[in-house]
């Protein structure tokens, strides 16, 4: 009957939202990983600037050529160098000792910093389940191609994951991510803060987050600056957050705070609620690329493969290896 | 109209609060409220509720208030029809004067007729009461016990019988036969031919329709006829013939003693006028006719009758104070109590003694003086000064007689004045009641056990002076009379007559006017109420000697009330129904609840499929 909800409060049941969002489900996200082998076409888009370890068994093309066999100019023999790289030919040819220089690729450093706070933990499929799955995503590219990743949620502000490299690192990458927990609250400028004064050489820095509770994402930004450090802020919404579903006298409750509001939402106030989010990311990607951040929104419910890659593919943030 | 209904509305908003209570319930959660923390603040926050208006709450809300006016059960006049089974009353006037023809065949065959054909228009859930009126009040039948067919068999079946109307025991009989939720019709069937009483004026709870038959009708009748035996043995008659009409009368006039006509003379009657005739008839006529010829509108009244002899009552009388004698009235040294019972007329009586009681013959009157037998014989019993010691009226102290007594027809004529009584005998009998008390003592009992009727003087005559008086033959009288009715002269139609018993008639013919014979047996009934025609009656019997008697009365309809047909005009009263019963004209009040009942359902049919969709 129509009043057999009216004491459901009471009961102590939960709202249709919080059922959707369980546990299980974000522990879930990475079972089914088969959209991973066929991101293997695509390689993450970093800057030639970054600092890399030349000497790490990366793929990605050095600034600077290194005494190598794979001759590109020489320079004249300095101690120290490998006379395995030695040009004796154009050296019997002139009156000093010429070293041959080289390409040699390079590994980029990939820091992928994952909101875990409860805000993230809503919505059918949640956010968190979906940035999980994107993380897992991005980390995959990042390891198959020879990057050094490392992975921190950012309740955390430290690497939980990494830095490590190499394929074989993917099962525990995978673990990592499937054993990430949710964290009540994520203060997301101190995170950036206490991640960049860590010690490192920069990197591509990716943040995925909902952006929600986020008062000075500028500042945050400030702490990843180039050339050390290219950063890229994957905005990840719900489709219900951009246009909910939602009429009358309602009581929201905040799933991080708990705080809680009344609202008469009629079809003006939604209208006004809908411009306002709008504006909100807007102001999001502003931010970004005022502070050389690359901004991309993501919602919650597009597939990896079909949507969320070609997108980023689109934005210049993967491109085919 | 049910005004605690009302209540039914704090129903209202009771529905209204379920409601709010629902809407606040309604509780979501979102990811952050930064993203509504931009709305306008006019919107935000806690503020009065509303009432969350839709299509359920105003369905449930106009449920509730149908059911509301269901409970307060609202009524309106109208014009439909009648739900009401009918019950149709019927009281038919069956005195003599219906019998009248000028109506054919007869006014109370027309108003047969009337009342059938009210019953043939009743449905089969109506129902009908037969009430007559003359002589007394009685309803003939009801078909809800019995059915319409089988009353309009009893209807069919009525004879005028009778003189005079018991209007006040018709309309009581009318007033309990009303069914209250019924719809109820009195309807009267008579010829106006009678003066209705003005103190029954009352109220009857239905309304009551009068159904007048016949015309007003000249009329000539034998309104009396008396007669009284003369010294020498004769029998002297005396007859009164009326005319009701306006117009002067000649009438025909014949005397009939025995069934011989012995005088015959034309009678001038006055318009409205009345003639006295007297007749002085030979020793030995046993009955007596006054007939009158060229019958008038109503032949009933132009006979009367009388019967002039009654067939002896024989008496034995068992005391010790007596002489064993076959007939003692003829002999010398009478007892008290022989000579009062010798006084009495047209009585024989024998005596014995105690011990010779076994083996008696059968007798009319039993008188047990001092002594009682071991059982009580069949008939009347007159019993004095019974013995303390007897098996069949033990003797008993009793506490003083405290109450009052009403007159009783025992004692009528009795003057107790200087009377003294010697000491009664207490008597614990149940079935015996008391008549007369003297000194807290009551000396006088009636009582019926078996078919044996008893009358008790409960004291020793010879004790005081009662046997010395006057009183006693009188009151012997009395108990003889009561112990067995005497057979009468003559009675009115439709009156009951005791028949002579058994013991005096074993055999007995009933010869009615209309010479149509009857057979009776010692089985015979007590009473002959078929006494509805209007004429000599004879009863021809052979008494237990052997020999054969006639006696007979007459059956006189001639009444001033019942032969005066020129009385006919609309009862000069109404009776209207209560105040408190529905006038006739209203409307009747429609229960309006089942409509509302109705709309309650159909509210919340359509309430649980918007509930629902």
């Amino acid at each position: 009957m129509w009043f057999k909800d009216i004491f459901r409060r009471l009961s102590g049941s939960a709202p249709p939202e919080r059922d959707a969002v369980k546990s299980e489900e974000a522990s879930d996200a990475l079972d089914d990983l088969s959209f991973l082998r066929r991101l293997d076409r695509l390689t993450l888009r970093a800057s030639r600037y970054l600092r890399g370890d030349a000497l790490a068994a990366g793929q990605r093309p050095s600034l600077r050529r290194l005494p190598s066999n794979d001759f590109r100019e020489h320079r004249l023999y300095l101690p120290g160098d490998d006379l395995r790289h030695v040009d004796w030919n154009a050296s019997a040819r002139a009156e000093h000792v010429f070293v041959k220089l080289g390409e040699r690729p390079k590994e980029a450093a990939v820091h992928i910093l994952l909101d875990n706070s409860a805000s993230m933990n809503w919505g059918q499929p949640s956010k968190f389940w979906a940035a999980k799955r994107l993380a897992a995503g991005l980390g995959y590219l990042a390891l198959s191609h020879g990057d050094r990743l490392a992975i921190a949620p950012l309740a955390e502000g430290r690497p939980l994951f990494g830095p490590s490299h190499g394929k074989g690192r993917i099962p525990a990458m995978i673990r990592c991510l499937r054993e990430l927990p949710l964290a009540p609250r994520a203060d997301f400028p101190a995170a950036a803060r206490r991640y960049a004064h860590r010690p490192s050489r920069g990197g591509l820095v990716i943040f995925i987050s909902d952006l929600l509770g986020v008062s000075d994402l500028a500042s945050a930004l400030d702490y990843f600056p180039l050339p050390k450090w290219q950063a890229l802020v994957l905005h990840l919404l719900h489709p219900a957050e951009l246009a909910p579903a939602l009429r009358g006298e309602i009581e929201l409750e905040d799933a991080e705070t708990g705080a809680q509001a009344n609202y008469d939402l009629t079809p003006a106030v939604l209208e006004q609620y809908t411009f306002h989010v709008r504006a909100w990311c807007e102001s999001v990607e502003r931010a970004c690329y005022d502070h050389t951040a690359a901004y991309a929104r993501l919602l919650a419910d597009w597939p990896i493969e079909q949507m969320v890659m070609p997108y980023l593919r689109r934005r210049g943030m993967v491109a085919t290896a | 109209m049910n005004l605690l209904g009302l209540l039914g509305l704090l129903s209202l908003p009771v529905i209204i609060i379920l409601h709010l209570l629902r809407e606040r319930q309604e509780r979501h959660t979102v990811s952050s409220l930064t993203l509504w923390a931009w709305l306008k603040p006019e919107v935000r926050g806690p503020r009065p509720r509303r009432a969350p208006w839709n299509r359920v709450l105003a369905l449930q809300l106009l449920a509730a208030l149908f059911l509301t006016a269901a409970l307060v059960n609202p009524q309106l006049p109208l014009p439909l029809p009648p739900l009401q089974a009918d019950r149709l009353i019927l009281i038919l006037d069956n005195s003599t004067s219906m019998s009248a023809t000028d109506a054919l065949p007869s006014r109370l065959a027309v108003a047969q007729a009337r009342a059938a054909a009210r019953l043939a228009g009743l449905g089969s859930s109506d129902s009908a009461a037969l009430i007559t009126v003359s002589p007394t009040a009685r309803r003939v039948g009801d078909s809800a016990q019995s059915g319409l067919v089988p009353l309009g068999a009893e209807l069919a079946q009525l004879q005028a019988a009778g003189v005079g109307h018991d209007w006040e025991g018709a309309l009581a009989l009318a007033a309990a036969s009303v069914v209250p939720s019924q719809n109820n019709r009195i309807v009267v069937f008579t010829d106006g031919a009678f003066e209705f009483p003005n103190s029954l004026q009352a109220a009857l709870p239905a309304p009551v329709e009068w159904n007048l038959v016949g015309e007003p009708q000249s009329n000539q009748a034998v309104v009396a006829l008396a007669a009284r035996p003369t010294p020498s043995g004769a029998q002297q008659v005396f007859a009164r013939i009326a005319n009701f009409s306006a117009l002067p009368a000649q009438r025909l006039l014949t005397l009939l003693a025995d069934g011989a006509a012995i005088d015959s003379s034309q009678l001038s009657l006055a318009p409205s006028g009345a003639t006295a005739l007297a007749w002085t008839l030979p020793p030995g006529a046993r009955a007596v006719e006054v007939r009158l010829a060229s019958a008038d509108a109503l032949p009933a009244d132009d006979v009367a009758a009388l019967g002039l002899s009654n067939p002896p009552v024989d008496a034995l009388l068992v005391s010790r104070e007596v002489v064993a004698a076959a007939d003692r009235c003829g002999g010398k040294d009478r007892t008290p109590v022989e000579r009062a019972l010798c006084a009495t007329p047209n009585l024989r009586l024998k005596t014995l003694h105690p011990e010779t009681y076994v083996g008696y013959e059968p007798h009319d009157l039993y008188v047990f003086q001092g002594w009682l037998p071991a059982a009580w014989p069949t008939g009347g019993v007159l019993v004095i000064d019974p013995p303390n010691d007897n098996p069949v009226l033990p003797a008993a102290e009793s506490a003083p007689f405290t109450g009052a007594l009403p007159a009783d027809p025992l004692l009528a004529d009795v003057n107790w004045t200087n009377i003294v009584l010697g000491s009664a005998t207490g008597m614990e009998a149940d079935w015996l009641s008391p008549v007369y008390a003297r000194d807290g003592q009551v000396v006088i009992w009636r009582g019926v056990t078996g078919v044996t009727r008893v009358v008790v003087l409960a004291f020793d005559v010879n004790a005081g002076n009662l046997a010395k008086r006057s009183a006693f033959p009188i009151l012997v009288a009395n108990a003889v009379r009561e112990l067995l009715p005497p057979l009468p002269e003559s009675i009115q139609p439709g009156e009951s007559v005791a028949l002579p018993s058994a013991q005096v008639f074993p055999a007995l013919t009933l010869t009615n006017p209309r010479g149509e014979a009857r057979e009776f047996g010692a089985d015979r009934p007590m009473w002959l109420d078929d006494t509805t025609r209007a004429g000599l009656y004879l009863l021809e019997g052979l008494t237990p000697d052997g020999s054969a008697r006639t006696v007979g009365f007459g059956v006189n309809a001639g009444s001033a009330d019942e032969s005066d047909l020129t009385r006919q005009a609309t009862p000069a009263f109404s009776i209207a129904p209560p105040a408190s019963a529905p006038p006739l004209a209203a409307l009747p009040l429609a229960d309006l609840w089942p409509v509302f009942v109705l709309a309650v359902l159909v509210v919340v049919f359509l309430e649980m499929r918007v509930a629902w969709k």
